[in-house]
């Protein structure tokens, strides 16, 4: 944190202050104007052209009463949870990056790591997408060779699925409810984020050796050491990482929206809030309807955000 | 030392960059100045990326400026997922090409306020057409729709010219038919088509060949099945509508359900969701989750043998795939099928298909006039023969020959009226139906896929659905009679006050019967919603 | 500011070319993006025949601003405060105080003595306030000043216009069947009433339509078609609907001319129609009842 400085000396070189003004009129003008429009259109009757009707409080009314609005919430809690269990894979290659003792071989999986941040993620998406398809899709062709699709047949036949998994079908993996949030939840596998790689990295990076040392002298193993040593220590990283994936996680629909459909898939599995919203506004024509919807998102958001702010502290 | 010499090379880089994008803007601005005097640049822009239109279009453009040589006329084709966001910027902005394709995104306010009327270019003969049959007639008389397309009735007025037309067929690989059956003819009704699905299967399992009949997806299969459930609600409908009442009414059948005179269970929807069941069969396991270009992949892959798309599609397909294609009308059942005869009058009529790809004419345009006299060059006769044989889309001018590739797509006039769609209305009228129609469709057309299990997912939710879109019907209707209100008193004020105007008696005129048009359906729809609610 | 290695930002030659650079930047963008055309959509109106014509094309914030800030003479006044009200029924966003402020100025200019064009405009609007703006609706209300449109303002196509609407509001409120039946013969009486082609082609045509939603009597709803048909209908899609409808109901009355000639009507104007292929069948079906169909009979 920086130490405070005069009023006099801050505005000393007060025509510094003007570089960011461009900056500050591109958030206001990017950023902020359009959730200001979307507050005050959340009060209107609009159809997203340039007719709208003052309705008071009624978008907020009947999104009370939403129960496909409110149920998505589940999806996104079994999302969040998942998110959370997919933060370990990172964590886990930061540590093996990090213990590597060549800085040669370091650098080199670091760019490993990071090469496939190129590829765009709706490249990324579109590619899982393929992943999935029932009849070409890799991941049906992988269970057909490997024989895991004849467990997953017996699976079926012994907790009696319904004939989620039969032999000789392909397993439709966006065309069946039941396989939607497992879909959800495999996509991405292995799950080993670049960003987070870094993070926790640089995070790792800046334990003292010493500390190493006095471990090395208690006669900790290679788990104590990762348990007492580097996990406590990258924690603020860990929980800054939960911060963006919770917030990522509950505003975003992309996934869904590209894998399923704006509908959210059979069933309407896949339906999450931000693709409710979506809908509503692009297939329903409700406009304000959405805008209203993302106001109870935000403050939905807003509390988990102040609720960590309050109650989940680093301790230096 | 090495600071100072790579925070130059940085700071040069950005003043390079920097420079760069200034003499890049300064020319783009320059060269709209240019405009004024004999040099005039027109820009038209569309969503049609498909294969052949832009080419096309090209060609088109080539061709005027060879007759306008002081005229440069610019193409700005743009992808239709972003059409709306970027055709709002453009208007608002006041950046809009002179000729933008009116659909995607469109209200009445917008057209009102941003493109100008075109009542005198649809009155007037077309100076492009002289020296053929339709030199004389006015411009509108000489597209096949009559410029309906381009007519927006709450407006009342025309705002665009078509200068295509468009239509749904069966698409097939010729040379597997050939492979499968041993002679190349498609199939005509729906029983020789299940037949050759059949044979199809017992072929791809023969050979061990990876081959479904019919490449299916959530774009192309509900052209088909959609098809198929209305073929079944033809005698329905017309046992359904009251003495007086021909054809179809979805006003009336959501009243009609409302009041119990049809249901899921009435035979004829149980007939039309087994006929959806069944043809899903033919079609690659999952096939509701793909999308459009996975069909299509599919297909011209040598994947599937047939697939249901648009005429829109013809020359994309044909140039992916390395097979011959055949094309025919989606096969109907027939009138003598012991299963599914019963139900049906026969073949659905395209007599009434309206033109697409339809150009309006912006107001900020700082040369309408040029823009309207392109207008009317696309238009023209020889200039839509010129688009016909070349994008092979189907033309929107009267008395074009087509070539054998486009003349099956060209619409079918014998015909009957559709019937019921699954949620009612095939388009967007009813979306809380379609919605759950379509979250639940995989339990119709799955591998386990059953009738009576799909109708039972359905039933608990559906007459809410349809109360729910009622209401959001009565809505925009009521919407569309407030603003009426405000538009009569204009229209109205301005014929009194000038007893002498022809035109604005006759807009008047007009308007009054279209305000009584939506009254009648306002009225109609509160009345069903009262019943509704009181049942 | 500590500059950072090699920069010297404080030194006023570097601070005058960033300014000059981001100066020059700023001319280049504005002269690209500033509008070069006549402006965003239509010209705003300056008269109040051009407001009149703004409300007409749906540009009701555009004609509402004209109404209010136009120069006039005094004897336009009234002209103006009816423009005003009548545009601020869709004055964007549409808000409860401003239609109240538009049926508080139709009320002014109702009241009175006064039975100028404003006056009539005026009752009409207040019936569709009453009838269509008011939540819940007050069709009494409403009917009330049709009423008065139609006694004081006989002929008057603005009042005729309130003819048909009064005819929807009677005859699909939520009633019995009886009462339906009475309030069908008590409106009888009032097309005889209309002067206007256009009242009386619009007060039949929902006359005819409603016999037909309830099916109260083919033989009246075909002679409110026939009525209507015979004043000039210019729409197509109601043209085209109406024809067929009279050719049906007289089918099915036994008027086996008047059907014929209106299937023959419909088929020789509407070729591209997707009933023409149907109608032509049932015109065959009716010159020779054994090529009926079990389901066309």
């Amino acid at each position: 944190m920086s130490n405070s400085i005069s009023k006099r000396k801050a505005l000393h070189e007060w025509k510094l202050y003007l570089f960011i003004v461009p900056a500050l009129l591109l958030l206001l003008t990017f950023s902020y104007l359009p959730a200001i429009s979307a507050i005050y259109h959340s009060f209107f009757r609009w159809t997203g052209g340039d007719s709208k009707e003052f309705i008071g409080l009624k978008n907020f009314q009947a999104a009370l009463s939403d129960s496909i609005f409110w149920d998505s919430f589940i999806l996104i809690a079994i999302l969040v949870a998942s998110n959370v269990v997919k933060l370990v894979p990172s964590i886990v290659m930061a540590v093996l990056i990090h213990r590597l003792k060549s800085d040669r071989w370091q650098y080199w999986y670091r760019v490993g790591v990071v090469l496939p941040m190129i590829v765009p993620g709706l490249v990324t998406l579109f590619i899982w997408k393929f992943f999935f398809d029932p009849t070409h899709g890799a991941l049906n062709q992988f269970l057909d060779i490997s024989g895991l699709k004849t467990l997953l047949v017996h699976f079926d036949q012994a907790l009696h699925l319904g004939g989620i998994f039969s032999e000789g079908v392909p397993i439709s993996w966006l065309g069946e409810p039941a396989l939607i949030i497992p879909s959800l939840i495999i996509w991405g596998f292995p799950w080993i984020g670049a960003v987070g790689v870094l993070i926790y990295l640089a995070g790792l990076q800046s334990i003292g050796a010493e500390i190493y040392e006095a471990a090395e002298l208690d006669g900790a193993n290679s788990w104590q050491r990762f348990r007492f040593v580097e996990f406590p220590l990258i924690m603020t990283q860990v929980r800054l990482s939960l911060v963006m994936l919770i917030i990522a996680t509950l505003q975003g629909y992309g996934l869904q929206f590209l894998l399923l459909g704006p509908d959210g898939g059979p069933g309407g599995r896949g339906m999450v809030p931000g693709l409710w919203m979506f809908n509503r506004a692009f297939l329903a024509g409700e406009f304000g309807y959405a805008c209203a919807l993302g106001i109870f998102l935000f403050a939905f958001i807003l509390g988990l955000t102040v609720l960590n702010n309050r109650y989940v502290r680093v301790e230096k | 030392m090495r600071d100072k010499i790579l925070n130059a090379i940085g700071m040069a880089l950005l003043g390079v960059c920097f420079a760069v994008s200034l003499v890049r803007i300064a020319a783009r601005q320059f060269s709209r100045d240019e405009q004024g005097g004999d040099h005039v640049t027109i820009r038209f822009a569309h969503w049609q990326l498909e294969n052949g239109v832009r080419s096309t279009l090209d060609q088109i453009a080539a061709e005027y400026m060879k007759l306008h040589p002081g005229v440069k006329v610019v193409q700005l084709p743009i992808p239709e997922s972003i059409y709306t966001n970027w055709l709002v910027t453009q208007l608002v902005g006041e950046t809009a090409p002179d000729l933008i394709q009116i659909g995607i995104g469109m209200t009445d306010e917008r057209i009102a306020r941003f493109f100008l009327p075109l009542d005198d270019l649809a009155s007037n003969p077309n100076p492009y057409n002289r020296g053929t049959s339709l030199e004389d007639l006015p411009l509108r008389a000489t597209l096949f729709d009559g410029m309906e397309s381009g007519y927006v009735s709450t407006l009342l007025e025309y705002y665009g010219v078509p200068i295509s037309g468009a239509s749904v067929r069966m698409y097939y690989n010729l040379e597997l038919l050939e492979q499968i059956t041993g002679a190349g003819t498609p199939p005509e009704t729906y029983e020789e088509l299940v037949s050759l699905a059949k044979e199809t299967q017992a072929y791809a399992q023969r050979k061990g060949v990876p081959l479904v009949p019919i490449a299916g997806s959530r774009y192309n299969a509900p052209m088909i099945m959609q098809r198929l459930f209305s073929s079944q609600t033809q005698k329905l409908v017309e046992r359904l509508n009251p003495p007086g009442i021909f054809g179809e009414d979805l006003i009336r059948r959501a009243d009609d359900y409302l009041d119990g005179r049809w249901s899921l269970d009435s035979e004829e929807v149980r007939s039309g969701f087994d006929l959806m069941h069944e043809v899903g069969q033919y079609m690659q396991p999952g096939f509701i989750q793909l999308q459009r270009d996975d069909a299509t992949l599919s297909f011209v892959q040598g994947r599937a043998l047939m697939i249901s798309t648009g005429s829109w599609d013809a020359t994309s397909i044909r140039q992916q795939a390395s097979f011959r294609i055949g094309v025919s009308t989606i096969p109907f059942p027939s009138t003598e099928s012991r299963v599914y005869g019963r139900y049906l009058l026969g073949e659905l009529s395209e007599a009434g298909t309206n033109g697409g790809v339809v150009f309006g004419i912006t107001r900020g345009s700082p040369q309408a006039d040029v823009a309207k006299d392109f207008l009317r060059f696309l238009a023209s006769q020889r200039m839509n023969q010129l688009w016909t044989d070349e994008s092979g889309w189907i033309p929107a001018v009267v008395g074009i020959k087509v070539t054998p590739d486009v003349a099956p797509f060209l619409p079918v006039t014998v015909g009957y009226l559709p019937g019921i769609y699954p949620s009612i209305a095939a388009g967007g009228t009813f979306p809380s139906l379609n919605r759950l129609v379509g979250i639940n469709l995989h339990r119709l057309v799955g591998a386990t896929g059953d009738t009576g299990a799909f109708i039972n997912a359905i039933k608990p939710g559906y007459r809410d659905a349809l109360i729910h879109d009622l209401r959001r019907n009565h809505r925009t209707a009521l919407d569309i009679s407030q603003r009426s209100d405000t538009q009569f008193g204009g229209l109205a004020w301005t014929a009194l006050a000038q007893p002498n105007d022809v035109k604005a008696a006759a807009r008047m005129n007009a308007f009054m019967q279209s305000a009584s048009m939506n009254d009648r359906k306002l009225y109609r729809i509160r009345h069903s919603l009262e019943k509704a609610e009181v049942q | 500011m500590k500059t950072p290695r090699g920069l010297p930002f404080n030194r006023p030659r570097y601070q005058i070319a960033a300014a000059a650079a981001l100066a020059v930047g700023l001319v280049a963008g504005w002269s690209h993006i500033k509008p070069s055309g006549d402006g965003a959509g239509t010209k705003r109106p300056t008269t109040l025949e051009g407001a009149w014509q703004a409300a007409a094309a749906f540009l009701f914030n555009d004609a509402n601003n004209t109404f209010n800030a136009a120069r006039l003479e005094p004897s336009q006044e009234r002209e103006r405060e009816l423009g005003k009200a009548v545009t601020l029924l869709n004055v964007q966003p549409r808000t409860v105080e401003n239609i109240a402020k538009a049926r508080r100025i139709f009320e002014t200019l109702s009241s009175g003595e006064d039975h100028d064009e404003p006056a009539i405009f005026s009752d009409y609007y207040l019936a569709r306030i009453y009838e269509r703006y008011e939540t819940p609706p007050e069709p009494r209300k409403a009917r009330t000043y049709y009423l008065k449109l139609l006694e004081k303002h006989a002929g008057h196509p603005v009042a005729e216009f309130g003819a048909s609407a009064m005819v929807l509001m009677a005859l699909y409120d939520n009633i019995t069947p009886e009462e339906r039946g009475r309030r069908f013969a008590g409106l009888e009486a009032l097309g005889a009433s209309l002067e206007t082609s256009s009242g009386r082609r619009d007060y039949h045509l929902n006359m005819g339509n409603a016999y037909i939603d309830f099916e109260a009597s083919r033989e009246k709803a075909l002679n409110h078609l026939l009525a209507a048909d015979a004043e000039t209908i210019s729409l197509w899609q109601v043209e085209s609907a109406t024809w067929i409808s009279i050719a049906e109901l007289a089918r099915d009355e036994g008027r086996d001319d008047l059907a014929e000639a209106y299937y023959k009507r419909f088929l020789s104007k509407y070729r591209r129609d997707n009933r023409h292929y149907s109608i032509e069948r049932r015109l065959g079906a009716l010159k020779n009842p054994k090529n009926m169909t079990a389901d066309e009979r």
